[in-house]
């Protein structure tokens, strides 16, 4: 989204005009600092504070970031939201790109805006009975081991949740649609003369596709799947949901600390390094996230 | 005898209820630089379209070089287009837009690379061939579009109203070396224009083309001078129009009678037969009494806009309501309500039917 | 068409289709058995399916804690987003029309919160307010949900003030308005469209959103916080009835917006 700026020229010349502006803009200022700004540092603060039984001791402590690394739990939690972020973003992106393509391209005009509209609507349910309905199709109770089971194909209920790869599939589920469409108003904002001068000189339509297409909408579909693993790492939903005691993944650990032990330190240095996690992969993105010139 | 470069055959494109192209058939000598000239919606860039295959026509066939090329998809016909965005990639340097072409051909890299410069050189863009298509100026990007288009040596190379987005200064810049590139490289250029003057300017032939319609088919001079129809004298350039009716046909000479006069024109149209006279704003002489010119009578004038070179006006004929577009003399003190006589030259009267 | 370029075409199309169809049924799978066993009469999501029965949508309605829940998301929802579009919008007209020192990092401070995870959003109000003794309520979920929303509203809008509608302002103002009145009866009404989709986007933003209802409420939550607990008891049909409740509501609303936007713009 591009922020365009209005240059406009104070035209009073009433005394106390100069401070009309910041009337205007300090309520949200002042509550962007107070409820965001002043808990994130207040987050930062307590990471480097400890929980000792049921007292928060106020000292200058690293201890809560070493136990983080130490402790292979905490640390394979992170991992495999790694892990498993990774391979969402792919897999949506690998599922997203061939269908807004088939939508961009090949559905007439007149329908695409109905096709992209019956593609969102099934998200209109709550996201959190969107990760449960999963559970309906997946769990040992559900549609598929029931179904299995009416038509003898097995004998008892068969679970498929309650593992990663439920989790996952609960999330491709959902960023499919957001990357397909992140990625359909990417095609459509392209120049159709670009593929008719890439046919005019000779390429049919694969080659266009992989010659011209395709990087062209590279950085929108770097934008989209920057946008997936940021969401897909701090959700705490679909994991909790779909994925069972067996792995753990990080929001998954860090509302433990909150709910069960209430060590809010420990909770907030994990916080942290999911932040610098983010940080690190928007940098590394951060050649197709800046907006090109045109 | 060598083919045509290009054939249209009775040509008709409809798009739901609206003909866009009704039944055209033209035929394109090869080196020649044709013009399709029109207001927009005219059917032009439709009938280019077709030319260059991006378009299927309703019915019609298209030959190229000779050869029926209908069927055949824009991939692999021997024409290529300068689109009216340009249409570069924006991923790739100005050589790699340039090759890109060959690169579909498979001309091995070295070959690629030695065409592309000289590509560049004939345009004048060597120096920028490491550059990105955003680091350039419209008339640079212009030039790379043209460079990549010709490069692979089509029989035919389509423009698509590839100045418009220039300004005026540039656009004659423009003008003049795309007729040079045009002579210099020999092959068939199509151009699309609205623009009347960039038309005149630049082509071999002009191709006047109105509501999916030949108006007109010719040279330049012969267009303007003696256009062939009642649009193509209003298109080009300022017309006085006077409608009449023919009264006397005598030895290739008419008479024709309208409300301003009678005219002794050359022509055989028949007696009785209603036609149009075009006289252009700048055949009227003002003022000045000559050999063989005819009487028109006074006039006042009403307005008058001062255009550099001219003064353009209209005036009103004594005892009449019929106003008639003239020009004065650029140092010519003209204010409205001077009287002026006006006299014309029969030869440069146009007889257009009506 | 001719033949060979017609047939072509098909042979292309099926392919595509296929796709296209694949990932269609995968994304109303879940969605198709919620709304399909909502209607079912025995107690289990499962096959066969017996016969339509509407027991669990009363049970669903008759359950108060549900309608409470409901009412508290409405309530959030409609404040919350209410807040930010006034905070958003003025802010927005403060940075748009004047020039003022440090506009960009201010601008860039209001749309920061975009960049972080809710999770965290939701864990540092949590943090302060318990640092501060004030309790967990539903006023704290407004104040989340306002920080949420907030630099949507501020980009929607901002983005909107453009040099075009800076000149209609300067012409009423030229005509003689004051600020004020240029600001209520030039700016606001010009921009009915984005301070709908803003206030639009921020309700249902804030309706579906969990984790920071989570953390920061206690004893009145709302809906969705109040479905997770109906979760850890395991699968229920009512969870059924109620997920496709919001979604039937969902889907009527939209098509209502739909409607009176396309009759806007039909009627001269």
């Amino acid at each position: 989204m591009t922020v365009r700026r209005a240059t406009a020229v104070i035209t009073g010349t009433k005394p106390g005009r100069a401070r009309q502006p910041w009337v205007l803009v300090l309520p949200a200022l002042l509550w962007t600092a107070l409820f965001f700004v002043l808990p994130l540092a207040v987050m930062v603060v307590h990471s480097f504070w400890q929980r000792q039984g049921y007292r928060l001791v106020r000292e200058w402590t690293l201890v809560n970031y070493e136990k983080f690394f130490a402790r292979s739990y905490f640390l394979e939690s992170l991992i495999n939201s790694i892990e498993v972020t990774a391979l969402v973003t792919v897999t949506s992106v690998l599922l997203a790109y061939p269908l807004a393509y088939v939508l961009a391209e090949k559905v007439p005009v007149r329908w695409q805006r109905t096709a992209l509209v019956l593609a969102i609507v099934p998200f209109w349910t709550s996201y959190v009975v969107r990760s449960y309905s999963w559970l309906l199709i997946l769990s040992e109770s559900g549609v598929i081991s029931g179904s299995l089971q009416f038509l003898g194909v097995v004998d008892g209920p068969v679970s498929l949740a309650n593992n990663r790869g439920a989790t996952v599939m609960g999330f491709v589920h959902f960023f499919t649609m957001l990357l397909t469409l992140t990625i359909f108003a990417n095609l459509k904002q392209l120049s159709p003369n670009y593929r008719r001068a890439a046919a005019d000189l000779g390429a049919g339509p694969v080659r266009t596709f992989v010659h011209v297409i395709l990087p062209l909408t590279l950085p929108g579909i770097m934008v989209g799947a920057f946008l997936t693993f940021v969401l897909c790492i701090g959700d705490y939903i679909t994991p909790q949901i779909l994925g069972g005691n067996q792995e753990l993944l990080l929001p998954q650990t860090i509302m433990l600390q909150i709910a069960r032990r209430s060590d809010f330190p420990m909770a907030s240095a994990m916080a942290l390094v999911l932040m610098i996690v983010v940080s690190v992969v928007y940098l590394a993105c951060a050649r197709w996230l800046r907006l090109e010139r045109a | 005898m060598r083919p045509t470069a290009v054939e249209l055959r009775d040509i008709s494109v409809r798009f739901g209820a609206k003909l866009a192209v009704d039944n055209v058939s033209l035929t394109i000598e090869r080196g020649s630089f044709a013009v399709l000239l029109g207001p927009s919606g005219g059917g032009k860039t439709t009938l280019l379209n077709v030319l260059g295959g991006f378009l299927e026509p309703t019915s019609g066939r298209v030959l190229i070089a000779g050869e029926d090329v209908s069927e055949v998809a824009p991939a692999r016909r021997p024409t290529t287009t300068v689109f009216q965005d340009y249409a570069l990639f924006p991923h790739m340097t100005v050589a790699g837009n340039v090759g890109f072409g060959l690169r579909m051909r498979r001309v091995a890299r070295r070959e690629r690379a030695r065409r592309v410069r000289s590509a560049l050189e004939m345009v004048g863009l060597a120096h920028a061939a490491q550059h990105r298509v955003h680091e350039l100026s419209g008339g640079q990007r212009q030039r790379v579009a043209l460079a990549r288009a010709l490069v692979v040596e089509p029989s035919v190379l389509l423009l698509d109203e590839p100045l418009g987005a220039l300004d005026l200064k540039l656009r004659r810049q423009m003008q003049e070396e795309l007729k040079a590139i045009q002579r210099r490289v020999g092959t068939t250029f199509v151009h699309v224009t609205h623009d009347q003057d960039e038309a005149m300017a630049i082509a071999d032939v002009i191709v006047v083309l109105n509501q999916g319609v030949i108006e007109d088919i010719g040279s330049p001079e012969r267009v303007y001078l003696r256009p062939r129809s009642r649009f193509t004298a209003g298109f080009m350039g300022e017309s006085n129009f006077l409608d009449g009716d023919v009264v006397e046909r005598r030895d290739g000479v008419i008479t024709v009678a309208t409300a301003v006069g009678r005219f002794a024109v050359a022509g055989d149209e028949a007696t009785g037969q209603a036609v149009t006279l075009s006289l252009r704003p700048e055949h009227i002489h003002v003022d000045s009494g000559g050999e063989g010119l005819v009487e028109i009578g006074g006039a006042e004038v009403l307005e008058a806009s001062f255009f550099g070179t001219h003064h353009q006006c209209v005036c009103r004929l004594r005892g009449r309501d019929t106003r008639l577009k003239v020009r004065l003399p650029q140092r010519r003190i003209v204010a409205p309500g001077t009287t002026i006589e006006l006299a014309v030259d029969s030869g440069d009267i146009v007889v257009l039917a009506r | 068409m001719s033949a060979t370029r017609r047939v072509a075409w098909v042979l292309g199309a099926v392919p595509a289709t296929v796709y296209a169809l694949a990932i269609y049924a995968f994304i109303f799978l879940p969605v198709g058995a919620l709304v399909l066993f909502s209607f079912q009469s025995s107690s289990l999501p499962v096959p066969p399916f017996d016969g339509p029965s509407l027991q669990w949508y009363r049970a669903v309605l008759a359950e108060e804690r549900l309608t409470r829940a409901l009412t508290n998301s409405i309530v959030v929802a409609l404040t919350s987003s209410l807040a930010a579009v006034a905070l958003g919008f003025c802010a927005a007209y403060g940075l748009a029309r004047y020039h003022l020192r440090g506009d960009r990092l201010v601008r860039g401070l209001l749309m920061a919160p975009l960049t972080v995870s809710y999770l965290i959003i939701g864990m540092g109000l949590l943090i302060t307010f318990n640092t501060l003794t004030i309790p967990k309520s539903l006023l704290a979920v407004g104040i989340g949900h306002v920080v949420i929303n907030l630099p949507l509203c501020f980009a929607i809008l901002y983005s909107q003030m453009g040099e075009h509608q800076a000149n209609v302002e300067r012409a009423a103002r030229d005509l003689g308005a004051r600020e004020w009145q240029v600001m209520a009866l030039v700016t606001m009404p010009m921009l009915w469209p984005a301070l709908f989709a803003s206030y639009f986007l921020s309700v249902t933003f804030s309706w579906d959103e969990f984790i920071i209802a989570f953390l920061v409420s206690k004893f009145e939550v709302t809906l969705p916080v109040e479905i997770w607990s109906m979760l850890r008891t395991g699968l229920s049909p009512q969870l059924n009835a109620i997920g496709s409740l919001v979604f039937g509501v969902s889907v009527v609303l939209v098509l209502l917006l739909d409607l009176v936007l396309l009759r806007r713009k039909r009627a001269p």
